[in-house]
């Protein structure tokens, strides 16, 4: 898997998250979130209904859904509380010069 | 041996076995339910309904092995201190959790009435309505609105009988929204459906007209009974080892909150009391309901008191502040108005009406 660079870590506005479209990551569009802790990356659905993660609550290493509250840890994806029952898939992302890499997992 | 038995696996009791577990609870966990698994009940009324491929399990098939809970598809038809018993089976019980939830009211019409609550009924349902059916929904709260949504989609010829503006009491002055966008997509007749109209032009009658707490298996028992498993506020019954939760029950001085948030909510205390730990604050009640295109949500009392000030965001969401505290929110799209105010109301966030009314600030700001 290549990284994808998909813009400068300034882009990136702390406690909130970026959607990446499926255009850039060739396969589901992504959520990127940047915390004081570090950058993470997670699908964008969220696992229970149709909804975007990027749009979500980022408090804590978590993101909540806005549509239903379920919450996500940044870190590895456990979803946290129901309504949602499937953890969200990560992706691997760093800040290296300055720049988002983007590594993107989907299943082969 | 310490062990629990909890009565019903939807939202509330399965939130229960989850939550012990979460906790370290070491002993054994039954849950006594006649359905095949854990079921999430809120996508029926509308994503289920219409078709959409929509996983309505509370957890993975492996979740009850990897958490050793026990699933036992049966119905409890008493119970007493210490046991529980089924119409085959008896099961010793430290701690007892009724989550039986509730059955829908019907109305009394000379033609067959069809109820929506469970699997079953949505499965019917789905069978039944379609293109050039004509259907009477019967109903004033947030289900006969979904039903009537999602029977549209189906290509149903929908009349929706309301004697007032459904769900006023939750959304507020929104619910006037809601009416109006039900009333441009069906034909909304505003008054009760009874025997005087003419049924005849009616294929199908649903009554959305409200439930009755499933308290069955408590009658006789010497738990204390009135509109509800009557609870402290720790979910608590009268009878020793025995808690009511969700739709089931009804706290003392409250009336009872049928909504799946309470189901959770209370879950999450009645663990509490059976851990013997602190519970956190009680959370403010959430309600969410998708309705014609409108995603309509509401934490808190969203209905001003004499003292309390209506405050309007927009022409989507309205707060109820009591001096520098909020009450409750209501949006129409605007979730993230209600995960604001969820906050600020569990965190005792001070508040600014104007600041609030200002839609050039974010929301989220508000709540730092």
């Amino acid at each position: 898997m290549t990284n994808i660079d998909i813009g400068a870590e300034n882009d990136f506005p702390l406690e909130e998250g970026v959607y990446v479209g499926h255009d850039v990551t060739g396969g589901e569009p992504i959520a990127v979130f940047r915390t004081e802790e570090g950058i993470y990356a997670l699908n964008d659905r969220c696992t229970h209904g149709n909804y975007s993660l990027s749009e979500g609550w980022v408090e804590d290493g978590t993101v909540e859904c806005p549509k239903h509250a379920s919450s996500f840890c940044l870190a590895n994806g456990k979803v946290l509380n129901l309504p949602a029952t499937q953890d969200a898939p990560t992706h691997d992302v760093d800040v290296v010069d300055g720049r988002v890499l983007l590594t993107p997992k989907f299943d082969a | 041996m310490p062990n629990t038995v909890i009565l019903g696996g939807s939202v509330a009791g399965f939130s229960v076995a989850a939550g012990l577990r979460d906790a370290g609870y070491t002993g054994t966990i039954t849950i006594i339910d006649p359905h095949e698994t854990a079921l999430d009940r809120p996508p029926l009324s509308t994503e289920y309904l219409v078709g959409d491929d929509v996983d309505l399990a509370l957890a993975p098939e492996t979740w009850f092995a990897e958490n050793d809970v026990i699933w036992v598809q049966d119905t409890a038809v008493g119970f007493g201190p210490g046991s529980v018993e089924t119409a085959s089976q008896r099961f010793e019980a430290e701690h007892i959790v009724i989550a039986t939830g509730a059955t829908p009211k019907t109305l009394e019409l000379p033609k067959p009435v069809y109820t929506f609550r469970t699997l079953a009924d949505a499965d019917m349902l789905r069978n039944l309505l379609g293109p050039g059916v004509s259907v009477a929904i019967a109903g004033g709260g947030l289900l006969a609105p979904e039903l009537a949504t999602s029977a549209q989609m189906l290509g149903a010829q929908v009349s929706v009988f309301t004697p007032h503006i459904p769900a006023a009491e939750v959304f507020g002055e929104l619910a006037d929204k809601l009416y109006a966008t039900m009333a441009q997509h069906v034909d909304v007749i505003p008054r009760r459906l009874t025997v005087d109209e003419d049924l005849d032009r009616f294929d199908l009658v649903i009554a959305a007209v409200g439930v009755d707490p499933a308290v069955q298996v408590a009658e006789g028992t010497g738990v204390t009974i009135d509109d509800g498993i009557v609870v402290d506020e720790n979910y608590r019954t009268n009878m020793p080892g025995v808690y009511a939760i969700g739709d089931v029950c009804r706290i003392h001085d409250q009336s009872r909150q049928d909504h799946w948030d309470h189901g959770r909510a209370s879950a999450a205390r009645v663990v509490h009391t059976i851990m013997g730990t602190e519970p956190n604050a009680p959370t403010p009640q959430w309600v969410w309901s998708d309705q014609f295109g409108h995603d309509a949500q509401a934490v808190g009392r969203v209905i001003p008191q004499a003292h309390e000030h209506l405050v309007h965001r927009g022409d989507n969401a309205i707060f109820v502040v009591d001096d520098d505290q909020l009450v409750g929110a209501a949006a129409l799209d605007e979730q993230m108005i209600i995960r604001a105010a969820t906050r600020m109301i569990t965190r005792g966030i001070a508040v600014d009406p104007e600041q609030l009314a200002d839609t050039s600030i974010s929301i989220r700001k508000l709540t730092r």
